[in-house]
């Protein structure tokens, strides 16, 4: 195969073509519909291939044969015209806006297509539909723009990775992350560490992004071959125009806020909540009622209450939320400034940003600081040199996240009991030990005594060459790097009660991440009569190197030290280092007859390091095809179908973020790096000595997962101006990664195989278009769904259930992420106690939840979302413009493990939700699903009060508005005294709205649980651009 | 610009580019594991061999073994411990609700994979870098931590020798004694029975008297600790002449008791124990956390003090009794535990003692009293009594002496991890002085259920009532 492909590939490189003879030149000017010269417009002779580019006055010059000679003349985002010349010696030309996107550019795996030509499921965004979005990664600013697309927040903490998934979660262990590409860089996607390092998108300023492409079926991906499987981002900057230089300035600012916080009990409703619950159990369980008197002292106690109160008088007792105490209005300011211009040689872009996002939650912040060069310059008339370079800095301040209990205030805010001042009559902050309840921490005081900055250097650089030897071949050669550098400090200072006992605690991690391609592309067009081909021919090497280390100390002198070097005691250091290495081959033909029929075959031979000795390397082959329909003379030339085409494709593509989900970076998992050897690992300490013993059985078989996928697709335009797209997929994902279970006296309790199938197929559907065009009035509509179905086909040995002790568990014939346990039955209102139904759907109080014949537990629901997508309305009238984005999802459960916590009302001293507090039990007879308050030696049954059941499983379909924007744009002549191009005023606001049944703070997040979530913020921002 | 000439050169450039990025594809992605060793490396080096025998130590540190379970639980499931709910913790096993039970298998087979892949090396031939008094000890080793998790096994899923509940008995542990490194490693075995594990496990501690010395005791495997577990061993095996013989090989042979003075301080010094035989020692910064360690456990400052001893327990000593020095007043005027009660002030972490020469002497004597040796049996009882400060007894016989003898062993070793094993060897109702009824011997939620994973792989039998 290697030497095949090495040989067609130099038999290119050394053929030379007949050029045709051509004896006249002809030559003209460009103008665009204002009367403008048009620099950069491509002039062809058709047929040759021969031609020129207008020069910055719109000019150009081109040699033509005496008779018959026809130009072509194109430029992005312009209609391409025909024209031909006779016998005229100039030819002058008006190009014009073309409204048809079909002939629009596409940015493709290696190359770029006209959108008429595209074969396979590729979805573009142009960059000024997220730009304006205030959301520091394009990650979530993409969230309902694309079909198939499903991206939700893995947390509100700015900055924040967003959870993509594009047209469902093949993989069950693996990661499920698209890989992302910038300018053909690609991006390393670790999802193993926190934060904003997470994030391989916190470096890439929105603004400077020209489009992003979305490759969604296997015709488009498998040119990325084992990378390629959970879909492809591409993304585009933005690059220089020829012509005068242009500045362009914007700002913007506002503010960021929480919204939906939990309706938590009052002091009263407290107090009483712990009576109830004192009450209950001394009746129920000691068998003798206790004095009221007595229990309200015990209860006053338990809530933190040292003075006494009447049963009288609890309802006045003052409340202090401490939500309050956590939440703030935080402040968003977004400034970017950028320079572009040159002449026909060169062209180039710079641009500064930068950004603040003072989170809604205190102490949480995002600081951002971009610089970009993209430059490119012809070093001779058939060699271009192409250098795009961007510097990012990213400070992230997000200390308080982490545990569900004392560091993550978000949580512990909505359990501290509301009872206790946190300020004290003198003014100083409550003790903690006075803080009632199990987090005997006093909020106020965190901010002070933790902290947890991330500090991230990224610089993303490509440089590429383009050489033509002949005006058909084009050989490209790229060297991309993509390089992270990530510094966390963790400080936890001498009084805080999670460091008392060494007297504080710093640490400090660093993460390396050196990620650098290099590959050389062949790139062949030619067209002879009705013949239209293409042919790409590429070869790539890819390694990451990751390093990192992590050491801490204790003992810090005082409150006022917090850097690791004030530490008496060395107390961890870790680290470790590691590579991945890939080597590919790859290639793609196009062909296509009289622009009717379009065939492309694309391939890739792939290698990687992640793999099993034996099963090194794999090839992905993908063929597709697209029937132009609209081109075919017994189409009707009607006004209402203008146009449509019919695409199908097949393809593979495989996944290796095999290790991706579950390897953590810091930690002892790092010796299971490699499931392909067995490892001795270090980390087993015993007497200061360092054990080692083996983390997995070895399996040099394994490999990559497998994707097969079919796709068929259907465009159509409709009165030229409505798209309308409809894409039918079904994809296999196979030989899935999976820990098939072994005995556990073995002494493992797993081996990784590739064993297992999982199943997506869905519908998309987009429809974009001009609704209503009156006069100056335009009326935009973009619309998007995707109805989508998972299902698990196949798990290792005939296993049913891979998990079946789990409350989310991975069954064949359910989707991943599927509910099954207790169904709750509600409250026996005899005596308020709660019961549950059993496998014969009878009333118990003690359901069996333990794999059997006798296993009392159902599926419940599953995590995955059947049918998301987006709607856009952009209604605009001369220069005013109002546009409202609204995102959905629907058909998802989610466990609001939030609200299990904020139901225990007196079991373990918890804050609890005030709504569901009024409607819990409260005498014989009372009909309601909330059962009667008891303390944690619970009612005598094998499960508690708020045990995990269908009771905590919500619908979490919503409708949210995401984005809504003012603006307004001064017209020219106005501004032009002003010596300005541009003058636009705008605001915008996020999550405005939404419409939800779940009962939690937020349906939006990606895991299958909302404990200690970060909730997503509210901005609302006003902004000012100028350009002159 | 660059003159036209120079083309040739950029063809050759892209050329070579290409080339270099295909040639030797297969060799370029090779990676090495930098933080992880092979099974060859681990296990054919003398240093190899010696660092996985130090994860097999660690692999008791374990949450579900000593670091917490294997001595709080048989605290809770018995008797001796009722929870406060500080963090909800242990309340199930209080109550004894189905299913709070010990989940130690897989762990206990983990660490034994690492004793048989150590002892089926060292069997079969010489190791680079180890003598034969070095392989030697680390066979002894490596036998007395095999014999230690199969023993643990037995007690929480098995029936004991003694108490064999032939109507409900299901049979002992499945017996693997060969290492797994690789697929073709796994044996499909069932359970043994009872008395087969039991002989396995008598063995191993036999042979690993003979292997060691007492060089690393307590803190590792030594001649003492092997005799001294082999007494216990044998006291639920039912051989009573082998408990007094293995106790007779460690009591006066050079480790003393503790004195009535020095007693508390033995398990409140950062120290080990100075009467220990095995004790699992724990560095500064190996606490497992305010969620998970026994001092945490025990205490609520710091800590959650989630279980505290029962009335009950505490009516059994006198006031004189120096073991009430072991405990101390909480916040709520309730005693607690002290006996595992920070290591050198850090909190969340302390040496857990395994096994103390007190232990020996009551093992001893309630061996003495089953084989009708009744002065010598309260001769051992006194020992531990005048110690400790109380009255001391005379003329005891039969079931009244034996009845003496498990009150003096449950309070001596209360919060060491006996109680609920004790009771269950003996076949004898679980008292639960907190609870409506007390547990039957009969009752299923004496055995901790297997893991399910082993029934549908092994085709294991489950225990009854699961």
């Amino acid at each position: 195969m290697k030497k095949i492909l090495l040989l067609s590939f130099m038999l290119l490189l050394t053929l030379s073509f007949n050029v045709l003879a051509q004896n006249r030149t002809v030559t003209g000017t460009v103008i665009d519909e204002n009367g403008e010269g048009l620099p950069g417009v491509n002039v062809i002779l058709k047929g040759a291939g021969t031609g020129a580019t207008t020069n910055i006055e719109g000019k150009y010059s081109v040699n033509i044969p005496s008779e018959g000679a026809v130009l072509q003349f194109s430029f992005i985002g312009l209609k391409s015209q025909e024209v031909e010349v006779g016998a005229r010696s100039i030819v002058d030309i008006t190009m014009t806006q073309d409204t048809q996107t079909l002939n629009e550019l596409v940015v493709t795996g290696y190359g770029i297509q006209s959108k008429s030509e595209v074969t396979g499921a590729i979805s573009s965004v142009k960059g000024e539909a997220i730009a304006a979005i205030p959301l520091q990664t394009v990650g979530r600013a993409l969230q309902g723009q694309v079909a198939g697309v499903r991206i939700s927040s893995l947390s509100g903490i700015p900055g924040a990775a967003a959870n993509v998934t594009i047209r469902g979660r093949g993989s069950i262990t693996g990661g499920s992350q698209p890989l992302w590409v910038v300018d053909g860089v690609q991006l390393n996607n670790n999802d193993d560490l926190n934060g904003v390092a997470a994030n391989p998108l916190a470096g890439i300023n929105p603004a400077d992004i020209e489009s992003i492409e979305v490759l969604k079926d296997a015709a488009a991906a498998s040119i990325y071959g084992s990378q390629g499987a959970n879909g492809v981002i591409l993304i585009t900057t933005k690059s220089g125009k020829s012509g005068k230089v242009k500045v362009n300035f914007n700002h913007s600012s506002g503010y960021v806020e929480d919204f939906n916080r939990l309706n938590v009990l009052d002091a009263g409703q407290f107090v009483q909540s712990e009576l109830d619950a004192l009450g209950t159990f001394f009746e129920f369980f000691r068998g003798d009622p206790m004095e009221e008197e007595q229990l309200l002292t015990l209860a006053l106690s338990r809530s933190g209450i040292t003075d006494p109160v009447a049963l009288g008088e609890i309802g006045n007792l003052p409340t202090f939320d401490q939500q309050d105490l956590v939440y703030r209005r935080g402040y968003q300011t977004t400034n970017n400034l950028s320079f572009s211009g040159g002449n026909d040689i060169t062209q180039y872009l710079f641009s500064l940003g930068y950004e603040l996002n003072q989170g809604h939650v205190f102490d949480f912040s995002f600081e951002r600081v971009t610089g970009r060069l993209n430059l490119n310059t012809k070093l001779a008339d058939n060699l271009k040199f192409t250098n795009n370079l961007s510097f990012t800095t990213t400070s992230q301040e997000n200390g308080l996240t982490g545990g569900l209990f004392f560091s993550n205030p978000t949580f512990a805010s909505t359990v501290i009991p509301p009872t206790v001042n946190p300020i004290q009559e003198d003014g100083t902050f409550l003790p903690d030990a006075q803080t009632p309840g199990i987090i005997p921490r006093n909020l106020l005081a965190v901010p002070d005594r933790r902290d947890n900055l991330a500090v991230t250097n990224s610089l993303i650089t490509s440089t590429r060459l383009d050489y033509s030897p002949i005006e058909a071949l084009t050989l490209s050669a790229q060297f991309g790097l993509d390089y992270r550098l990530s510094e966390t400090t963790g400080f936890n200072s001498v009084d805080d009660p999670d460091a008392i006992a060494v007297l504080g605690r710093t640490t400090r991690s660093s993460f390396t991440n050196l990620n650098y391609t290099a590959f050389t592309t062949a790139n062949y067009t030619r067209e002879f009569n009705d013949h239209g081909l293409t042919f790409l021919l590429g070869a790539e090497y890819r390694q990451e190197d990751t390093d990192f280390f992590q050491a801490g100390g204790t003992g810090l002198p005082s409150t006022l030290f917090t850097s690791i070097g004030s530490t008496a005691v060395p107390e961890t250091a870790t680290g470790g280092e590691f590579s991945l290495k890939r080597a590919s081959l790859f290639g793609r033909l196009n062909y296509n007859y009289a622009q009717k029929y379009f065939f492309t075959f694309s391939g890739r031979y792939d290698g990687s390091s992640r793999f099993g000795a034996s099963n090194r390397f794999g090839f992905f082959p993908a063929i597709s095809g697209q029937w132009a329909i609209a081109e075919e003379s017994f189409f009707p030339t009607s006004r209402v179908l203008s146009n449509a085409k019919i695409r199908a494709s097949w393809g593979q593509t495989g996944n290796d973020q095999v290790t991706n989900g579950f390897v953590s970076l810091i930690g002892a998992n790092l010796n299971n790096l490699f499931q392909n050897i067995t490892n001795f690992g270090s980390g087993a300490n015993f007497l200061g000595l360092s054990g080692i013993s083996p983390q997995n059985i070895g399996n040099d078989q394994l490999q990559w997962e497998v994707k097969t996928t079919l796709n068929i697709g259907l465009d159509f335009e409709f009165f030229e101006r409505f798209n309308f797209s409809v894409e039918a997929f079904r994809s296999i994902n196979d030989d899935l990664l999976l820990q098939n279970p072994l005995p556990l006296i073995t002494g493992f309790n797993q081996i990784t195989q590739n064993l297992g199938a999982v199943r997506n197929s869905g519908l998309e559907f987009s429809v974009t278009g001009d609704i209503l065009r009156v006069g100056d009035f335009k009326w935009n509509s973009n619309f998007n769904i995707s109805v989508l179905d998972n299902e698990i086909l196949e798990l290792a040995n005939d296993l049913e259930v891979l998990d079946p002790n789990d409350f989310t568990q991975t069954r064949v014939g359910d989707p991943i992420f599927t509910y099954f346990g207790r169904q709750y039955a509600g409250v026996n209102a005899a005596n308020g106690r709660p019961f549950w139904r059993d496998r014969n759907n009878n009333i118990t109080y003690n359901p069996i939840v333990t794999p059997g014949d006798d296993d009392d537990r159902q599926v419940l629901g599953d995590s995955f979302a059947e049918v998301f997508g987006g709607f856009t309305n952009t209604f605009s009238y001369k220069g005013v413009e109002l546009s409202v984005f609204l995102q959905y999802e629907y058909g998802r459960e989610a466990i609001n493990t939030q609200q299990q916590f904020n139901s225990e009302f007196g079991r373990r001293t918890l804050n609890g939700d005030a709504d569901i507090f009024v409607e819990r039990w409260q005498n014989p007879g009372d009909v309601t699903s909330v059962p009667r308050p008891i303390t944690a030696a619970g009612f005598p049954s094998t499960a508690s009060n708020t045990v995990l059941s269908s009771r905590f499983i919500e619908d979490a379909s919503y409708i949210r508005v995401k984005n809504v924007s003012v603006s307004y744009t001064f017209q020219n002549d106005l501004i032009s005294k002003l010596g300005l191009d541009r003058l636009r005023l705008y605001g915008q606001a996020t999550n405005l709205l939404t419409w939800t049944a779940f009962d939690g703070r937020d349906p939006e997040f990606a895991g299958t649980q909302d404990n200690g979530l970060v909730p997503v913020a509210r901005t609302v921002i006003f902004g000012i651009e100028l350009g002159f | 610009m660059i003159n036209i000439s120079f083309k040739k050169y950029i063809v050759i450039f892209f050329g070579v580019i290409f080339l270099t990025a295909l040639s030797g594809c297969e060799g370029i992605i090779d990676v090495e594991p930098v933080l992880s060793v092979s099974d060859e490396t681990a296990l054919n080096t003398g240093e190899g061999i010696n660092s996985v025998l130090i994860s097999a130590y660690d692999g008791l540190q374990r949450g579900d073994l000593y670091n917490r379970d294997m001595i709080a639980f048989p605290e809770a499931l018995a008797d001796n411990l009722e929870t406060t709910d500080a963090s909800g913790r242990l309340v199930g096993e209080a109550r004894n609700t189905i299913g709070s039970q010990f989940v130690s298998w897989n762990e206990c087979y983990e660490n034994i994979n690492i004793s048989n892949l150590i002892i089926t090396r060292i069997n079969s031939g010489p190791v680079d870098g180890l003598t034969e008094d070095e392989a030697n000890q680390v066979l002894g080793e490596a036998l007395f931590l095999r014999a230690h998790n199969y023993f643990d096994l037995m007690r929480a899923y098995a029936y004991d020798p003694t108490n064999l509940q032939p109507e409900l008995n299901r049979g002992g542990v499945p017996l693997v004694l060969n290492g797994v490194i690789a697929l073709g490693d796994v044996e499909i075995v069932g359970r043994a029975p009872v008395g087969e594990v039991y002989a396995q496990i008598v063995a191993d501690l036999e042979m690993a008297a003979s292997l060691l010395d007492n060089s690393n005791l307590p803190i590792r495997a030594s001649r003492f600790g092997a005799l001294g577990l082999l007494s216990r061993v044998q006291l639920y095996n039912g051989n009573y002449q082998e408990v007094i013989n293995a106790a007779n090989a460690v009591i006066g042979q050079g480790v003393d008791l503790l004195s009535n003075d020095e007693y508390v301080a033995g398990f409140t010094n950062a120290d080990t124990n100075p009467e220990a035989l095995f004790e699992i020692s724990y560095q500064d910064d190996e606490g497992t956390g305010v969620n998970e360690s026994l001092a945490s456990s025990f205490r609520s400052d710091p800590g959650f003090g989630d279980g505290i001893p029962t009335m009950d327990l505490l009516s059994n000593y006198e006031t004189a009794d120096v073991r009430l020095g072991t405990y101390v007043m909480n916040a709520n005027g309730r005693l607690e535990c002290n006996k595992y009660n920070g290591h050198n002030g850090i909190a969340n972490v302390d040496n857990v003692t395994i096994l103390r020469l007190s232990e020996l002497y009551l093992n001893r004597a309630e061996a003495f009293a089953r084989i009708n040796d009744n002065a010598n049996a309260i001769s051992d009882l006194n020992v531990i009594k005048t110690r400790a400060g109380v009255t001391t007894v005379t003329g005891l016989t039969g079931d009244a002496l034996i009845d003496e003898i498990l009150v003096e062993r449950r309070i001596e070793l209360a919060f060491e991890g006996h109680r609920f094993f004790d009771l269950k060897r003996l076949g004898l109702t679980i008292p639960k002085p907190l609870l409506p009824v007390d547990l039957d011997p009969t009752d299923f939620r004496v055995l901790a259920p297997i893991p399910g994973i082993e029934i549908s792989t092994l085709g294991l039998e489950q225990n009854i009532g699961y």
